[in-house]
């Protein structure tokens, strides 16, 4: 039987991989925007400021689940749907700042938040090569 | 009576073009909270397996964030940048 302790464990590895994709896709990102923008250092500001909130928003939706698995179902729905509020309006003001803002390029901004999910859909989705293999065999084949 | 100008109409229209974006905020919303409703349920009747649950939703709800925030996006440009003003 798996203790709840090393089973936190795996949930932390999961963060702290998902943190590295994070950092690494976004210094790409930042090194590819660097050539195309006019002014780069917004951009690189930008997916800085979207990249740490989208990290950050992460981590309030971890120590939510943990939370919220441990209360009475009821209670869980209300408390996840709220807390999914308050990660919402923390965005908004992300990206009202960043439009406002000249310091900071809306687009870089967008890239930076929607970094941690390509890097979720990446590591826990897409990881599997061999199934893009399978899609074109026949059932009998495989 | 004042005739209404292109300027007044594109934003008004924008401003329920946003309200109606934020439409797309409510189903993450309803969706996390069933899932973390059904994830409580499933906990109690399997404590073993908290890590994983929460592994799994984790990353689940993480992705499924990304629509609400597609409409909040759109909600914010077109009420703060409006590109179609420039249009006129």
């Amino acid at each position: 039987m798996i203790k709840g302790s090393e089973a936190v464990e795996t949930v932390k590895e999961t963060n702290v991989r998902t943190l590295k994709g994070t950092i690494i896709l976004n210094v790409i990102v930042a090194f590819i925007g660097y050539f195309i923008f006019e002014n780069p250092i917004a951009f690189i500001y930008g997916i800085f400021f979207g990249g740490t909130i989208a990290f950050l928003n992460f981590r309030l939706l971890y120590l939510t689940l943990v939370k919220a698995v441990r209360m009475q179902p009821h209670q869980a729905q209300a408390y996840a749907a709220s807390r999914y509020m308050i990660r919402m309006v923390i965005t908004g003001i992300v990206l009202y700042v960043s439009i406002k803002s000249e310091q900071l390029n809306t687009i870089g901004t967008l890239a930076g938040l929607f970094s941690i999910k390509l890097v979720i859909l990446k590591t826990e989705l897409f990881s599997n090569r061999q199934f893009f293999f399978n899609i074109f065999k026949r059932k009998e084949d495989k | 009576m004042e005739a209404i100008t292109g300027r007044a109409l594109i934003l008004a229209c924008s401003a329920i073009g946003a309200g109606l974006a934020m439409i797309a905020g409510i189903g993450p919303g309803i969706g996390q909270g069933y899932a973390a409703g059904k994830g409580a349920e499933t906990v109690g009747r399997q404590p073993e397996a908290e890590g994983t649950i929460i592994r799994t939703m984790l990353l689940g709800q993480a992705v499924a964030e990304t629509t609400g925030i597609y409409g909040l996006v759109i909600a914010l440009i077109l009420l703060f940048a409006n590109p179609l003003i420039n249009l006129l």
